[in-house]
């Protein structure tokens, strides 16, 4: 299968320009496979982050096709052209060509303090999470969270407002905030709750549930803490 | 004046919201079918006079006019805050400008009945 | 350059309903909140008397305002129903059908809607002329 890859390549000056690639692909080929088929045979100069190759990390979530994904989990037959277009993530700086930093998205996800903070760093017995609780009821599907910034570069808003915490940071909170282990319930509510960067930002556009690598619906998560879920946490900890 | 939860604030939009659709729909359908016939094409100074001088009319109207000056300065207020171009005080001012041009705007439709 | 256009559109269409429902109900409700303004402007009218009133009620019988009036129907039901469709995930539902409930209840409901207090509009007064 021939395929035309388009990558935009930066330098850290700034200036932007396009590089193109024909390219005979395998059928189980992913975005990533190209990238260094590219990078090995064609053009040296080519920079890209990546590290597990399997969907865990989260280090090479690039923009295939305008679409944030994780060029590791995207075949090249699973995309609708056989022109492939690559640019990096939106709504973050890039440092070289597919290359970004991650600062704005972890600015924002250390700001909701995503460290768990024991209630009682003593304890001996193993903690129990009672079925029916809003922990069990809420967070399954909602923990597997790679980090990779895809929500991040979706969303609308961190384009417009640097201060909005993004979808992963608040998926974050909601998690700690539910924790009945947690003691810290009432920073992370604080932390949401901010007119400016918080849940109140967020106007269900759903890009970044649909652009997940782990299938977290993000949108839910922060539709919880808008209607108020882990409110009552609050004064558990009390 | 901030409450501690800012979840009134979004609450209100959505209740408000949904509030309006009933009395646009029950508006337009006294403005426009029972006030005139469609085939007639418009309304007259009389037929509009006659239904604004009942009192009972002119507080549906009111209410009408103050709850969509809430839910769409407030909406306003929400494209403002989305742009990022406030900080923390400037909320507040703006928050306070924007009242502020609700109540004259209410001033001024209440206003426009008091004439007649 | 960011990726053109039609290779965007062609890999991330449906993708992007939601975000396309929000800037819609954006640039809704900034023409409602303007047509607000204008409408309360026309009750003050009643005050000046019946000869300018009615003089301006001829200038809304007009075609060209018809057709405004037409696109205000649009903007309205485009804004309402979208609301409506944003209310009902802001509960919780539908959260994995949230394309199809833009589809379903805004697109078609709303051009039923549309098509009905449209045409009449349309009909009775811009044909007449």
């Amino acid at each position: 299968m021939n395929y035309a890859i388009s990558i935009q390549r930066s330098r850290p000056g700034g200036s932007t320009a396009w590089s193109s690639y024909a390219l005979e692909a395998a059928e189980e080929m992913t975005v990533l496979d190209a990238l260094f088929a590219i990078r090995q045979q064609q053009d040296a100069t080519l920079a890209f982050r990546c590290s597990c190759r399997v969907g865990m990390c989260g280090t090479c979530a690039i923009r295939i096709n305008g679409v944030a994904s994780l060029a590791c989990k995207t075949r090249l037959s699973a995309l609708k052209s056989r022109q492939v277009t690559l640019t990096a993530l939106p709504h973050f700086p890039v440092v070289r060509d597919l290359a970004v930093a991650l600062d704005p998205f972890f600015e924002q996800w250390r700001r909701i303090r995503p460290r768990f903070r024991p209630k009682d760093p003593e304890a001996r017995e193993l903690a129990r999470i009672p079925a029916g609780s809003d922990y069990s009821r809420y967070t399954p599907g909602k923990r597997d969270c790679i980090t990779c910034g895809a929500c991040f570069a979706a969303c609308s808003i961190p384009g417009m407002n640097k201060r909005y915490l993004g979808p992963a940071a608040i998926n974050k909170a909601l998690l700690r905030i539910l924790d009945p282990r947690d003691a810290a319930h009432q920073e992370r509510l604080d932390a949401v709750n901010d007119l400016h960067a918080g849940v109140w930002r967020c106007h269900t556009q759903f890009n970044c549930g649909a652009v997940c690598p782990k299938g977290i619906n993000l949108t839910h998560s922060i539709t919880l803490l808008k209607r108020g879920v882990g409110q009552n946490h609050a004064e558990s900890n009390a | 004046m901030m409450l501690r939860n800012n979840s009134v604030w979004w609450y209100l939009q959505r209740i408000t919201g949904a509030a309006l659709v009933p009395l646009l729909v029950a508006h337009f359908w006294v403005e426009h079918y029972m006030t005139a016939s469609i085939r007639h094409g418009h309304l007259s100074y009389q037929a509009i006079l006659a239904r604004v001088a009942n009192p009972l009319w002119q507080a549906i109207d009111i209410s009408f006019l103050l709850i969509a000056l809430f839910h769409g300065l407030h909406g306003l207020f929400g494209i403002i805050l989305d742009f990022g171009w406030i900080e923390r005080r400037g909320a507040r001012i703006t928050a306070t400008i924007l009242i502020m041009i609700g109540i004259a705007w209410a001033y001024w439709g209440i206003e426009a009945f008091r004439h007649l | 350059m960011s990726t053109p256009a039609r290779v965007v559109v062609r890999n991330y269409t449906g993708q992007l309903v939601g975000m396309t429902a929000w800037l819609l109900q954006r640039v809704t409700g900034l023409l409602l909140l303007f047509y607000l303004f204008l409408h309360v402007e026309t009750i003050h009218q009643l005050s000046a008397g019946q000869a300018a009133f009615d003089r301006q009620l001829a200038f809304y019988g007009t075609p060209f305002f018809k057709l405004l009036e037409i696109g205000l129907l649009a903007t309205v039901i485009l804004h309402a129903f979208n609301g409506i469709r944003l209310t009902v995930l802001d509960l919780g539902i539908a959260h994995g059908r949230q394309r199809k409930l833009f589809w379903v209840l805004v697109v078609g409901a709303g051009a039923a809607l549309f098509v009905a207090g449209a045409v009449p509009i349309f009909v009775f007064s811009v044909l007449q002329r």
